[in-house]
């Protein structure tokens, strides 16, 4: 679901919608689909009902007028004279002129012997119309049908068969029969041609016509690839109307209703059955159209609405989130003053008030915080100018009182006892110490204040800078039985610094070496490692506890054997440090109590600082 | 080498009396001649018995301070060979580089190093610039 959470508002949202709607879409369609099947039911049920009703009202007709035709025909007088007569070519006329109007597809007539005297459509096997004729000749009226095998097919026609009487009615003198084919055109007589109902004579368990025959018609399809059902047929058979319950899906889902209804309708059985099928194509392309149409309505109303809550997450949500963003964006590279244009009073609206009081709290603590920052930076600029001109103005009296004692003590001035030179020398030594003061105290309040300038030179010889400070610890040491020497590694390279730091770094580092070591030894070493020159300044004095190690760092903290000792400022080894530091160096120590200590400085030999000048 | 003349200019008593006695006392020269403050600079300059080889400027003065009379000497055809060296008892970097912007030949630090200070003399002197006082 990742992806899903990069996606834009506005998309996620129509997807949302899309989904809901889509099974709103799916319950809407599965609904329509059930209500327009049931709809097609009700309609093909009722249609089918009405449809059974007038195949059968039909089928009565036929047999009623069979019936009218036949009492008719033998209570003409010609006719009943003739057939008395046995004059089979009268009769022949008679039946040739009344079947004229009545077109029916048989007229068989005997005599009271049972000799035919006329047969319109003599088939091969005439028993079972013989068997009816003699029930007629022994007095019974009777309709039924007539099964006839012709050219090897079977034939079914409703026969009605009746006796011939004389006048007075007291003798027969013959009998007749008439009969319609139930063929073909007959089953598409039955349906008034109207497509959608198809008929089949089913007899014998096969269909034997139907309305719209074809040629690959089998005997148990009737059409649409809808076949008979044996058991309704077996119980339209005897002599009930069946009708289907349901819908019959036929090839390509064709729905259909279905139907049986006996040939005969006023006999207790009927061994031919009428099967009635209805094609509800029609009503049901009605219905799919009427749902296609609503899916589509529904599909474009979602489109609609899909296209609106869109727009409208774009009005009131995304574009004033991306203004938002943009805003926020703005105050963050800077500009403060920057507000979000508030259009409603909705989350949103609310939201961007939120925003604007946030942005006013940071322009605020952004204005406080500027002017308490100027503040400061002008406190210190004020702190630098104080301390120059604080140095500038000591350093004046101090060249008088340094310089003048010096050039008393050198007689410039007349002579001078050794004891007056001595007191001029500690005088000038005093102040000469007070100068030292100044400038470290300088030195610290400039590298607290980050204001700490180097004055940097390239081609700065180390050795020649070690050389110098040893030979100042020397002076240090007189009375003290303490050796100092220097090992310096030939070929060192130039380094780029500020010389007077360097040296100041490094004489500190000795001095401090000299005032702590009562006796032994002190050994200077210059050296290169990797990519830097190393002072290592090594003594066998006390040593220093390791729990000083960062106590002797600090500004004004001396360790406890360094308060024992007194004098310096305690500013030595700091300055040192944050001068290497500034050099881009380090410096730290190796020591063991009672084993004395290392001090080790490193200077780059690639120096990213700059010449001053 | 015959000696040097030496111009200073100084408002400061003691330091001029410091100087005074280096110059003349601790290393004998006798061509030295100090101006007590900067009024009338030109005029000065101009009546000077003798053209100075090297001028010390004091810096915090008044009514000129040590740029302005640098300035005047430069524009002044008559000293262009003249080594002109800044006093100070300021020490920033940032003022070292404006001195050397502004066409001083170099800078000595107060408090004066008596030891040092020959060496530097010579070294300016003989053309090199010094911004350091070794």
């Amino acid at each position: 679901m990742k992806w899903f959470g990069n996606l834009s508002l506005g998309v996620k949202l129509n997807a949302l919608v899309l989904t809901v709607l889509g099974v709103l879409l799916l319950g809407v369609v599965l609904l329509l689909n059930r209500n327009t099947e049931n709809l097609t039911k009700e309609v093909g049920g009722e249609r089918i009902a009405e449809e059974a009703n007038i195949i059968g009202s039909r089928l009565a007709e036929v047999e009623d007028e069979l019936t009218v035709d036949i009492n008719f025909l033998v209570s003409s007088i010609s006719f009943y004279q003739a057939v008395g007569n046995r004059n089979d070519q009268l009769v022949n006329e008679i039946i040739t002129t009344a079947n004229f109007s009545l077109s029916l597809d048989d007229i068989t007539v005997v005599d009271g012997d049972g000799k035919r005297l006329v047969d319109t459509d003599a088939s091969e096997d005439n028993s079972e119309e013989d068997r009816l004729l003699m029930l007629a000749l022994s007095g019974i009226q009777k309709t039924e049908l007539l099964v006839e095998t012709k050219a090897g097919k079977v034939e079914i026609s409703i026969a009605v068969v009746a006796p011939v009487y004389n006048g007075s009615g007291n003798n027969i003198l013959g009998a007749t029969q008439l009969s319609r084919r139930l063929d073909n055109a007959f089953l598409k007589e039955l349906t008034f041609g109207r497509e959608p109902i198809h008929l089949g004579l089913i007899y014998n368990d096969q269909i034997l016509a139907r309305t719209t025959p074809t040629a690959k018609d089998t005997p148990r399809l009737l059409t649409n690839g809808v076949a008979f059902d044996s058991d309704l047929v077996l119980r339209a058979q005897n002599g009930q109307t069946v009708v289907v319950k349901g819908l019959i899906s036929g090839s390509n889902g064709i729905p259909h209703t279905a139907a049986y209804t006996p040939v005969l309708t006023h006999a207790a059985s009927s061994p031919a059955v009428i099967m009635i099928l209805v094609d509800l194509s029609e009503i049901a392309a009605f219905q799919n159209s009427i749902l296609v149409t609503t899916i589509g309505i529904f599909i474009a109303l979602t489109a609609l609405a899909l296209a609106v809550i869109y727009i409208a997450i774009q009005q009131t949500t995304v574009r004033p989130l991306q203004r938002l963003k943009k805003i926020a964006q703005t105050i963050t590279s800077g500009q403060y003053d920057e507000r979000l244009p508030v259009h409603a009073n909705d989350e949103v609206g609310q939201l961007a008030m939120a925003f604007n009081e946030m942005a006013h709290a940071i322009e605020q603590r952004e204005t406080s915080l500027k002017a308490a920052r100027e503040q400061a930076e002008r406190a210190d600029k004020v702190k630098s100018m104080f301390l120059a001109s604080m140095s500038h103005e000591l350093r004046t009296p101090l060249n008088a009182i340094i310089n003048l004692t010096k050039f008393v003590g050198l007689g410039m001035y007349g002579e001078v006892n050794e004891e007056q030179v001595d007191v001029l020398k500690m005088t000038e030594a005093s102040g000469k110490h007070l100068l030292n003061l100044i400038n470290d105290v300088l030195d610290i309040s400039k590298i607290e204040a980050g204001s700490l300038e180097l004055f940097v030179e390239e081609g700065l010889r180390i050795e020649k800078i070690v050389q110098l400070a040893v030979e100042a610890g020397r002076g240090l040491l007189i009375g003290k039985p303490v050796a100092i020497g220097q090992i310096v590694e030939p070929d060192l390279p130039p380094i780029t610094g500020d010389e007077q730091r360097v040296r100041q770094i490094v004489f500190n580092l000795i001095a401090n070496a000299c005032k702590f070591t009562e006796s032994g030894y002190i050994a200077v070493r210059a050296y290169r490692s990797g990519s830097e020159i190393r002072v290592a300044v090594s003594d066998s004095g006390p040593g220093i506890d390791p729990e000083d190690y960062d106590t002797i760092f600090e500004v004004f903290r001396q360790a406890k054997a360094g308060l024992r000792k007194g004098g310096g400022t305690g500013l030595g080894l700091p300055i040192s440090r944050r001068l290497a530091e500034a050099h881009g160096g380090r410096l730290w120590l190796e020591s063991k109590v009672g084993e004395g200590a290392t001090f080790y400085v490193a200077l780059p030999i690639e120096s990213v600082l700059e010449p001053t000048i | 080498m015959s000696q040097p003349t030496i111009l200073y200019v100084e408002d400061d008593a003691l330091s001029r009396m410091v100087m005074n006695a280096l110059l003349t006392r601790g290393m004998h020269y006798n061509n030295v001649i100090i101006f007590e403050d900067s009024a009338d600079f030109v005029e000065k300059l101009e009546t000077l018995p003798a053209k100075p080889d090297i001028i010390f400027l004091d810096i915090h003065m008044t009514p000129l301070d040590g740029f302005a009379m640098l300035r005047l000497i430069r524009d002044n055809a008559a000293f262009q060979t003249a080594k002109v060296v800044a006093l100070t008892a300021s020490v920033m970097n940032e003022e070292v580089k404006m001195l050397k912007d502004a066409g001083f030949d170099g800078v000595i630090s107060k408090p004066l190093d008596s030891d040092a200070f020959p060496k530097a003399l010579q070294r300016i002197l003989s053309g090199e610039q010094v911004w350091q006082v070794k």
